[in-house]
């Protein structure tokens, strides 16, 4: 298991192999876990080689974010239905709709969770369209 | 007594007293932080024009909140940056590599935005911390 620990942390950083992360120097980590709760930082469509997956298509995009994200917290040992919070940030009002759909398609539809969404200038990169973020909390 | 406790620190800029913002909010060993800009404590803008400077400016605010808190800089598992302009990206990432720069990584999420508060601000930084028991 890939874990950046520095020792005597109470809360651990990790890693994910297979997912895309900034430069090693940039020091930022998929996924922190203190106590039952995980954060992660925002992810985008980036595939492993850098390249949006999903092209021009938002919806494809947060397909594939939110497997992204499924792999991440299966990592740390959560699931999808760990997630209690959402953050997204779309570029373009006329996204909106697409990046609900692959939510929706992720998470169900049955059980809501608290979701708060974004209409951006912009991300990273120009071929981005959507980052999205999330707090999970898991059972005791 | 409430079960959480509102920080507040001299020598930042705060919203004026009828907004009711507090610097940050400590609930057990969480602390959360109210998004912090580059604003001096007059409401002047430091580093006009200059992401890094600002983004130094804000980190150095966020080390004084995170102290007032009971916290530190390694407590820090997450932050949010909010940037106006894509050129902005790289000059607001050097200023938080140069106090967030070691192990362990954190987690980030950063945003291109359309404005902050002020025209003159260009970025605005958020954080959580969690506090060893």
């Amino acid at each position: 298991m890939t874990m950046t620990q520095t020792g005597k942390k109470h809360w651990t950083s990790y890693k994910v192999p297979g997912i895309w992360s900034f430069p090693e120097h940039q020091k930022i980590s998929h996924a922190i876990r203190v106590g039952n709760t995980i954060h992660i930082s925002g992810q985008t469509a980036r595939g492993i080689d850098g390249e949006a997956e999903g092209g021009s298509d938002v919806e494809a995009q947060g397909l594939a974010i939110w497997r992204h994200i499924e792999t991440i917290l299966s990592y740390v040992g959560a699931s999808m239905d760990d997630i209690v919070k959402v953050f997204q940030f779309v570029v373009g009002q006329d996204n909106f709709a697409g990046m609900s759909r692959a939510r929706k398609a992720a998470l169900g539809e049955v059980r809501p969770r608290a979701v708060t969404s974004i209409v951006v200038a912009g991300l990273a990169r120009p071929d981005l369209l959507l980052e999205v973020d999330v707090i999970a909390v898991l059972p005791d | 007594m409430h079960h959480w406790e509102e920080i507040n620190v001299d020598g930042i800029f705060s919203y004026k007293d009828n907004l009711k913002i507090a610097h940050a909010i400590r609930a057990g060993n969480t602390v959360y932080i109210s998004g912090q800009v580059a604003l001096d404590p007059d409401g002047n803008v430091v580093g006009e024009g200059d992401v890094e400077a600002q983004g130094d400016y804000i980190w150095g605010n966020i080390k004084k909140v995170l102290e007032a808190a009971g916290a530190s800089m390694d407590d820090v598992v997450k932050g949010f940056q909010f940037v106006v302009g894509a050129d902005n990206f790289a000059g607001m990432s050097r200023a938080r590599r140069k106090v967030l720069g070691e192990d362990p990584l954190r987690c980030m999420t950063a945003i291109v935005v359309s404005g902050l508060v002020k025209p003159e601000l260009l970025l605005e930084v958020d954080v959580v911390a969690e506090i060893a028991e």
